[in-house]
């Protein structure tokens, strides 16, 4: 389903061709294993959905992730019209159910990794997001990731909306900071991630003229066309140990 | 056969299982059935999402559809909601809560259920049950219920499909039901003799996940 572009640091690179004895050196791998728009018509509200799986050649932990960024196909559209921002104090306050209804821009998770003790820990995480800004061309979002067993993590951290270029279009842009559950155990990673964006049958009430009233946010708009072959997704994973993998694969055409 | 209304039971479960309440109400000619669930074993008590649910009727009970009644295809009911069947097709009403996971939250979507005659399935009379919410999520599901004699006496089950709610997160889970049968053409007919304790009501559910939940009530006699 998927085909891996691999983007090993060039000192590595080096390294290796001149074949000096180097230290085994971790290298990441990116696989995306479900990626798709629901519903898949023309110029309609969509939910963009994907899910990736990360390992590592040497180990069970991979380097923790540094950076992502997320492309769609070129042609994609925001319409955030009955939108409201949250702020990020909302967020540390109260958690997620701080923020609006009509601030939600997608929901994730995975299961993270981490080593403590000598031993390899597994754990559950959610990831939700929240518009900080929903002005057009400045649209960008609050990430909250938690998890809760067996540590309770809390992060909030910033993404913006970004264009990438042909074949891909609007997508999104986030530093990923470092994760440490407890002061003694390692940069927590992640096994894999999971994502739904978008609201294409999401609705809200609001009071309008003292009726209640049904609103439907249309979020992620899928494009008019779709080329021949699908249209062109990317994820690109930076990691701590400075390695980079682009996973790109293809969503078929409706 | 009027103003019987019975008081909460709680019916013992497994201890891995999610925990049911039944709650059972007798007016003139008209049934309620409420039901609550729960479940200890997750961190929000939401139960996994219920695939069917079986209500057992007493010895002597059942469904009086008069021909004013019409008959509702599932099909037009999934295409156009409740537009697509003739009012005169309605036999009850009711509503229920689901909870929609998405990231860290469970978020609670209220939906309005109404019942329909459907078309007999070999023979045995069959109702349409429309569920509608409308947030966090706009969507609607159709449930099919047969009712036919059980061991007990008479059992309505109801089979329902599984609720999407956002690609890649699980689906909805209803943790309450009400529903009320009954109405113009459709009466609900009580046995003739009411002994001992009472009328003997039972609700019984299962989950995706395998598991089963079962709920009982005995409504006292009426008129004692």
């Amino acid at each position: 389903m998927s085909s891996r572009v691999r983007i090993i640091a060039s000192v590595v690179c080096a390294a290796m061709l001149l074949a000096l004895p180097v230290a085994a050196h971790a290298e990441e791998t990116v696989k995306i294993v479900k990626a798709g728009f629901k519903p898949d018509a023309f110029g309609k509200p969509t939910n963009a959905f994907g899910e990736a799986v990360i390992s590592s050649t040497i180990g069970v932990v991979p380097s923790p992730i540094t950076h992502v960024n997320v492309y769609g196909p070129a042609g994609i559209t925001l319409d955030l019209k009955g939108t409201v921002t949250c702020a990020k104090q909302a967020i540390e306050e109260k958690g997620a159910p701080g923020c609006p209804a009509q601030s939600r821009a997608g929901f994730g998770g995975g299961q993270g990794i981490y080593e403590l003790g000598g031993e390899i820990v597994e754990e559950k995480y959610t990831v939700d997001l929240f518009l900080s800004d929903n002005q057009p061309g400045h649209v960008a979002l609050w990430v909250y990731l938690s998890g809760s067993s067996p540590v309770i993590v809390e992060k909030i951290f910033p993404a913006v909306v970004v264009k990438g270029k042909p074949p891909y279009g609007l997508g999104f842009s986030l530093d990923v900071p470092l994760i440490k559950v407890l002061p003694e155990a390692s940069d927590a990673s992640a096994k894999s991630a999971f994502i739904t964006l978008g609201a294409s049958n999401v609705a809200y009430f609001k009071k309008v003229h003292g009726k209640r009233k049904l609103f439907h946010v249309k979020g992620i708009i899928l494009p008019h066309h779709c080329p021949a072959g699908g249209w062109p997704i990317v994820s690109e994973f930076s990691f701590q140990d400075g390695d980079q993998v682009a996973a790109k694969s293809t969503i078929h055409c409706p | 056969m009027s103003g019987a209304v019975a008081a909460l039971a709680l019916a013992p479960a497994a201890e891995a299982d999610p925990q049911v309440s039944l709650h059972v109400s007798l007016t003139a000619a008209r049934l309620g059935v409420s039901i609550r669930i729960s479940d200890e074993q997750t961190a929000d008590g939401v139960p996994p999402p219920l695939r069917t649910l079986t209500i057992e009727l007493p010895r002597g009970a059942g469904l009086s559809l008069a021909r004013s009644v019409s008959v509702c295809r599932p099909a037009a009911l999934r295409a156009h909601g409740a537009a697509g069947c003739p009012a005169s097709s309605r036999v009850g009403r009711g509503s229920a809560t689901l909870e929609v996971h998405a990231g860290s939250q469970t978020i609670p979507e209220p939906a309005v259920l109404s019942m329909f005659r459907g078309p007999a399935l070999g023979g045995r009379p069959t109702l349409e049950l429309l569920g509608v919410g409308h947030s966090p999520l706009d969507q609607r599901s159709v449930s099919r219920g047969v009712i036919s004699a059980s061991a007990q006496g008479l059992q309505l089950r109801i089979s329902i499909p599984p609720i999407h709610s956002l690609e890649l997160e699980p689906d909805a889970s209803f943790t309450a039901m009400s529903l009320k049968l009954g109405g113009p053409g459709t009466t609900v007919v009580l046995p003739r003799s009411c002994e001992g304790a009472g009328l003997p009501f039972g609700a019984e559910l299962a989950f995706s996940d395998g598991s089963s939940a079962q709920a009982a009530q005995t409504v006292p006699c009426l008129g004692r």
